[in-house]
């Protein structure tokens, strides 16, 4: 985790996938940088449940409070959701956040052509985001059901600047392969 | 839209998991003890729904608290009732 | 010029001239088909670049649509904003000229685009299924002008009479081969077989040219009849005319699983009429509910043609309302909700996503128990406190002075309704013939009402917002901590709180109207309407089956001051409860009720004991009918899907492997067998009586018996071994914290046998 506090960060999209869309790695990123940092989050998939970022947070600090007001996140529940709030960015913040961002691409009620529209949109405004702050996204694969959904994810993997996997809570450098990951449902 | 943070209860839930090691080692007599104790805690969810902690352990164990000082008032007026009726 | 008054029955698209479509019942009995020019719109927004090349596209779309530039709201924007207005004459050509546009121009930002007509109608003329209105058409069935004379919100609706035939195979033909057709019209009835296809055919279309009814109420009718007799009508080339509509087909709607409320559910195919109105039993979402009367209110408040409205969920019908609202106030209702939460710390978050209280109660048995809800309390939070996606975020139970949100404005009419007809319900006696309509109207309200909540916190709502769905839990919270200090302020004990209702307690309370007070100050305090469900002469509140010192929130029995019961959660109540199961549960609790004070309850002991041995003795002589043993799971997946193979799942592979596939959210239906099997019902042969297990039914029905027990301080181990030949009956009765040992000899049952009303003792009791 040391090497991932914002001074060490590029700016460019740092893509971490793992199961749950490395869910927990993500959630005590968010408690280490809130220690010093405001942070926003953008939560893409239903991800950001507050209590084990409070219980990170208070194995370093008496008072769980303060930090947790610097992280200042919204939740998309739609494809459409995540290009709007995108769109209506200010980037004023050191540093972006985003969990599971292809959840709602991955939803089958939009069909795969739409949802790759909306996803190239939403790729060009992460991009031109990280040209002025670290972006960390994370993701997961589709599930097998919905394994012509793949595309989506080789989409993401294009644009970013780099990829890592985790993997019990430990970041692995992306020469790891792929075949190791737990494919999630 | 489902909820994003966890109700308090499923946190009390992951809590009690959280305690399985703890409470295999211990012996089954206070392995007892310590269910009576978490089924206290239970009956005061909706408060701590309410109360919205961030650290909603704290209040898990304050409800423990507030059950055993229940049972102790309980005991001391009974005790006291029945000196009493022996002062009679 | 004809004026004519009439009640509206049907309106759809025209495909001989561009417009409507309308059938009308006219007030002198007649069955009256008009037409009417209805050109529609919907608008597009964007860059102004892009518009421009929209503009350019459309002009040279062959639907020939009229352009305009036009000044709109989006209720999610503070300006109005400019639009491209898209009208068309022909309301047939929109949904591919929308098309055409989207694939074309993705980007762009699309609003009313998708909007079905008979809601456009609504919106325009104030028209909804079965209004009364004024008309003048020409000779030729020209409309020219509509007039509605009535509104949704009137208390006693003047429907017309409707002509109805009845249409139902003499089995369930996903059981067994159906080998009649019965059919029930003005008071005769008919059988006709279905294997002489001919004449079937033949009488059938006799009978709906002589009747010409209004409404086919089927059964099975959507999933198997209709499309059966319509594929055999083309087969023999015989006419056969199921729509009153002669040129049009019938709609198909192909069967769907989907999600509501965590739970996965089941609509089966849906056959819709044009000019009649077809309403499948089996497939009405509510027929069980409220039957013809709730589903013609639905469609009353809601607008949605009567065919929907039978078939639809209450999100769909919370949906439409405020899509009309939106409509009739000329806001935008956008093809799909782009708007996202704001931003909030993760301090808020914890502080926001939570939902309503759900209290423990205290586990045992109570006398003298005010039962008290707030009314519709979500629905009544959004009027009061003007919560809508447009509207400022309110402080907890307080008015706010913004004008009146779409949301609100949807809801209030609804709200007024439901508290004036639960107002009238409540002074009506018992005997009178209007309560089963009022109570049929004021469930399909409580239905919508109870959905709108979840509506506005659900990501494809086209109104919905998360900040606004908060904002009602955090006044919901509010008012009942408010309801309990009051209640505690008054002297009561509260044992039990649940969302919007409280259990309150106190000495010598016991009437109506020693909670009047109460029940005033807890409204005046949170300015929501609050009234008295009722007085239990005694509730128990049932520990979790798993743990017997988990007390769950709901799970109770009681008995109210007029001897009715309330029974939550227990298996009676279950959908999967065998009906056998379910009903010596209710005996048992229906005997119970004849105690006058909690005190007397065991007395009642060795009466509803005989009645268990009764019930018990009834299974092992073989007297229970197969069908009284039916369990119904349902399922959650398909079934090849089951990790651990549960007996629904078994079940519904023994289907599969003769082709009848059930979906997830269909139930299942079976009988437990012995050696651990199960046998699903709808396989072709019933099984042999001989091998059900009967142990497992056993164990089954003291389970249920148990629950009824337990709150009397009788412990299900207890119960088994004294069933079993047990010499005396011993254990400790608890009411309000005093104990009392009892003791029963076994005599006692017989004698209490002789008491026990015929109602509840069957009569092949033989001791």
């Amino acid at each position: 985790m040391s090497d991932l506090f914002p001074i060490d960060l590029p700016n460019q999209i740092l893509l971490v996938m793992g199961e749950h869309a490395a869910t927990p790695w993500m959630l005590t990123l968010a408690a280490r940088l809130s220690l010093h940092h405001s942070v926003r989050v953008l939560d893409a998939g239903n991800r950001f449940n507050v209590y084990p970022v409070a219980r990170a947070i208070r194995l370093q600090h008496h008072n769980p409070y303060a930090a947790l007001q610097r992280i200042r996140l919204s939740r998309a529940f739609t494809c459409y959701q995540v290009d709007t709030l995108l769109k209506e960015w200010q980037g004023t913040d050191p540093i972006l956040l985003v969990f599971d961002l292809l959840a709602t691409f991955y939803d089958e009620s939009v069909d795969l052509a739409e949802s790759q529209r909306l996803l190239l949109l939403v790729l060009a405004r992460l991009n031109r985001l990280s040209q002025t702050m670290p972006v960390i996204v994370s993701t997961r694969l589709p599930a097998t059901i919905c394994a012509e959904r793949m595309v989506l994810f080789d989409l993401l993997k294009e644009h970013a600047g780099e990829i890592r996997y985790e993997l019990h809570g430990e970041v692995i450098p992306s020469a790891v392969q792929l075949s190791l990951l737990p494919k999630e449902v | 839209m489902g909820r994003t943070v966890p109700s308090v209860t499923q946190v009390f839930y992951q809590e009690e998991q959280a305690l399985n090691r703890f409470r295999r080692a211990l012996r089954r007599s206070d392995q007892q003890v310590l269910d009576e104790l978490l089924s206290y805690t239970r009956q005061h969810l909706a408060a701590a729904t309410y109360a919205t902690h961030v650290l909603p352990m704290e209040l898990f164990f304050l409800a423990m608290l507030l059950e055993e000082h229940k049972i102790v008032i309980a005991l001391r007026q009974r005790l006291e009732r029945l000196e009493h009726k022996q002062d009679d | 010029m004809i004026n004519n008054e009439a009640w509206l029955l049907d309106v759809f698209e025209d495909l001989q001239c561009p417009g409507l479509v309308l059938w009308f019942l006219t007030s002198d009995g007649q069955r009256l088909r008009l037409t009417q020019p209805f050109p529609v719109t919907f608008y597009v927004a964007g860059k102004s670049a892009q518009l421009r090349e929209a503009w350019k596209f459309l002009k040279e779309q062959p639907a020939q649509p009229k352009l305009s530039r036009q000044s709109k709201k989006d209720i999610f924007l503070t300006e109005t904003i400019d639009v491209l207005a898209v009208e068309v004459n022909a309301p047939g050509l929109l949904p591919r000229l929308f098309r055409s546009m989207l694939n074309r121009f993705p980007n762009l930002t699309y609003y009313d685009a998708d909007i079905k007509l008979p809601i456009r109608h609504a919106a325009r003329f104030n028209s909804f299924p079965a209004c009364y209105c004024a008309l003048q058409y020409d000779e030729s069935g020209f409309l020219h002008t509509i007039e509605v004379q009535n509104t949704p919100w009137d208390l006693d609706p003047v429907y017309p009479t409707l002509r109805v035939i009845e249409l139902e195979p003499d089995c369930d033909p996903f059981r067994a081969e159906p080998r009649f057709l019965l059919v029930k019209v003005d008071g005769k009835q008919y059988r006709l077989s279905l294997f002489k296809k001919r004449p079937l055919l033949i009488t059938l279309q006799a009978l709906l040219k002589k009747y010409d009814p209004d409404l086919l109420l089927t059964r099975w009718g959507d999933t198997w009849l209709l499309p059966w007799l319509s594929n055999l009508a083309e087969d023999l080339q015989l006419p056969l005319w199921l729509n009153r509509e002669k040129t049009r087909h019938y709609i198909q709607r192909p069967e769907r699983s989907y999600f509501s409320y965590g739970q996965i559910m089941y609509n089966g195919q849906q056959i819709h009429l044009f000019g009649r109105w077809h309403i499948d039993r089996q497939n009405a979402m509510f027929w069980r509910d409220f039957g013809l009367d709730g589903i013609l209110e639905m469609a009353r408040v809601t607008a949605l043609p009567v065919q929907q409205a039978a078939r639809s969920s209450p999100g769909t019908g919370i949906s439409t309302m405020q899509i009309l609202t939106a409509l009739r106030n000329d806001i935008l209702v956008p093809w799909h909700k782009q708007q996202a939460e704001q931003p909030k710390t993760a301090l808020d978050l914890i502080q926001a996503d939570l939902g309503g209280l759900v209290y423990q109660p205290w586990i045992g048995l109570h006398r003298d128990v005010g039962a008290i809800d707030f009314i519709s309390m979500y629905p009544a939070i959004m009027v009061r406190c003007n919560i809508s996606p447009e509207t400022g975020k309110p402080g907890l139970l307080e008015t706010s002075p913004e004008p009146q949100g779409l949301i609100p404005k949807t809801l209030a009419p609804l709200l007024e309704k439901r508290v004036n007809l639960k107002q009238r319900l409540a002074s009506l006696p018992r005997w009178h013939p209007n309560r089963k309509l009022d109570a049929a109207r004021s469930s399909a309200h409580k239905w919508l009402l109870v959905t709108c909540f979840g509506y506005l916190g659900y990501k494809n709502a086209r109104f919905g917002r998360i900040e606004a769905h908060e904002a009602v839990t955090a006044s919901g919270r509010e008012a009942l901590l408010r309801a309990k200090e009051t209640a505690e302020d008054a002297g009561f004990q509260v044992l039990h709180m649940y969302v919007d209702g409280l259990w309150v307690q106190q000495p010598g309370k016991n009437q109506p109207e020693d909670f009047t007070e109460l029940l005033s100050e807890i409204a005046s305090r949170t300015g929501l309407s609050i009234a008295l469900d009722g007085v239990y002469r005694w509730v128990a509140f049932l520990p979790s089956r798993a743990d017997e010192r988990v007390p769950v929130p709901n799970r109770y029995f009681g008995v109210f001051q007029d001897r009715s019961l309330k029974v939550r959660g227990l298996e009676a109540r279950r959908r999967d409860t065998s009906p056998w199961v379910t009903r010596l549960q209710m005996d048992l609790l229906e005997y119970l009720a004849l105690a006058e004070d909690a005190a007397d309850l065991p007395l009642y002991l060795p009466g509803a004991i005989a009645i268990l041995r009764q019930h018990l003795s009834d299974l092992r002589l073989g007297r229970v009918p197969l069908e009284d043993l039916l369990m119904a799971y349902r399922l959650t997946r398909p079934p090849q899907e089951y990790k651990v193979k549960t007996a629904g799942a078994r079940a519904a592979s023994q289907l599969a492997e003769i082709g009848k596939e059930l979906r997830p959210g269909q139930r299942v239906r079976l009988l437990y067998l012995r050696g651990g099997q199960v046998r699903a019902w709808d396989l072709p042969q019933p099984p042999n009586p001989q091998t059900i297990d009967r142990a497992r039914y056993i164990d089954l029905a003291l389970r249920a018996a148990a629950s009824v027990f337990y709150p009397l301080g009788l412990p299900e181990q207890d119960l088994r071994d004294w069933l079993k030949g047990g010499i005396q009956l011993a254990f400790d009765f608890a009411l309000n914290s005093q104990t009392q040992h009892i003791l029963l000899p076994p005599f006692q049952e017989e004698v209490a046998w002789q008491t026990i009303p015929s109602r509840i003792r069957l009569p092949q009791w033989n001791g």
